[in-house]
């Protein structure tokens, strides 16, 4: 999976993920490989990330919007 | 002939006229970078955020109208001019003023009312001396230009676009190109169009609506919408202070440029005046020595 995360200033990540945990304005929720195409807006909070060599770290965002498709995770934040 | 002294503070006056338009130019063009590089930055966030507006017109309908999106029968219309504080930057001043003059009176002949929303101080100065209707000012904004403080601004035109009924918002500003062009546009950017070129295009294609993708939608695809229109309106605002503010960096770096060098012209010429002075002295002075010891004998 290839996560990018975007505010308007600058490219925050980018690279290769294997899970994804986001704030959701309806509860936090994980993505994994071959998730279904969603589009969901986030609040601020943490976000957790597992790189593709299996180091898990945090990032903090405002409120934005995600979305997935095919493998494909962006996330917009202000 | 020239008096020597006159030459010699004319060219150290030159010389130092010389000193601080080479500063300005470099200033200029470290602040260009930075706005090159924040419009770079924008763009790529720009583009994302309409590919899932795109995305999101293939799954749900976007028929529901947004207030932002919607019409509103007025007879009153509110244009933005994006000009700079300080003078040194060309024409990039005249030619603003210039469009937006025209612009206003296209406006007026659709029988508008106008209302001026200024940035920057020389328009400011211009349109106030010819009594336009200048509803607000701002000169600060420019040389803070982050996303912060723009969604102010864009929150401030959101709030009088709907409470005081205009008809529309269009801005008037500098589209940068390169360090070197930059262009007078005038632009409407309220109401947004934002779904129009989608509907044309649904029509066209709708037979196939059946093989897109279908989105899952959290929480609610009303939700989404509300949150992606005035995003993409932030994004507008945005990068309109940004194209104004790199714009005049480059017309500044261009305009200082061209100043070093006439300048350096200048200090040639005068050097060269200077020393046809000194040496046509010191030839005077050989002929009266000589012409003195020829007397003597």
């Amino acid at each position: 999976m290839f996560l990018e995360v975007i505010s308007p200033e600058k490219t925050i990540y980018s690279g290769e993920v294997v899970l994804v945990q986001l704030p959701g304005v309806m509860g936090s929720f994980e993505i994994l490989k071959n998730h279904a195409p969603l589009m969901a807006l986030i609040e601020e909070g943490k976000m957790k990330i597992i790189d593709g060599n299996r180091k898990m770290f945090h990032l903090d965002v405002n409120d934005g919007i995600v979305e997935v498709k095919d493998n494909q995770i962006r996330v917009l934040i202000s | 002939m020239a008096n020597l002294r006159e030459v010699r503070t004319r060219i150290a006056s030159v010389k130092s006229t010389r000193q601080i338009t080479s500063a300005m130019k470099m200033v200029s063009a470290s602040k260009l970078r930075k706005g090159q590089n924040a419009i770079e930055s924008l763009r790529y966030y720009a583009d994302h955020l309409k590919d899932i507006k795109n995305e999101l017109s293939k799954t749900v309908s976007l028929k529901q109208g947004h207030e932002l999106t919607t019409m509103i029968e007025s007879k009153k219309a509110l244009v933005v001019i994006c000009s700079s504080n300080k003078g040194l930057c060309g024409p990039y001043n005249t030619y603003i003023i210039k469009k937006a003059k025209s612009y206003i009176n296209w406006l007026e002949e659709q029988k508008l009312e106008v209302s001026l929303y200024i940035i920057g101080k020389k328009a400011n100065d211009f349109f106030k001396k010819h009594q336009y209707e200048i509803i607000h000012f701002d000169q600060n904004i420019l040389e803070k230009a982050n996303f912060e403080n723009s969604k102010e601004v864009a929150e401030h035109l959101k709030t009088l676009f709907l409470e005081q009924e205009f008809a529309r918002v269009d801005a008037v500003y500098n589209k940068f190109k390169n360090a070197v062009v930059h262009e007078p546009i005038a632009k409407k950017i309220l109401p947004i169009d934002i779904f129009n070129e989608e509907k044309a295009r649904d029509e066209q294609n709708s037979f196939d609506e059946e093989e897109h993708l279908k989105h899952i939608l959290e929480p609610s695809q009303e939700k989404i919408v509300n949150y992606i229109v005035p995003k993409v309106f932030d994004v507008e605002v945005y990068r309109i202070l940004l194209d104004s503010y790199t714009s005049e960096q480059g017309a500044r770096m261009t305009a200082m440029h061209q100043a070093t060098e006439n300048a350096s012209e200048l200090i040639k010429d005068l050097t060269l005046t200077y020393n046809k002075a000194r040496q046509a002295a010191i030839t005077r002075e050989l002929v009266e020595i000589v012409s003195g010891a020829e007397a003597l004998k």
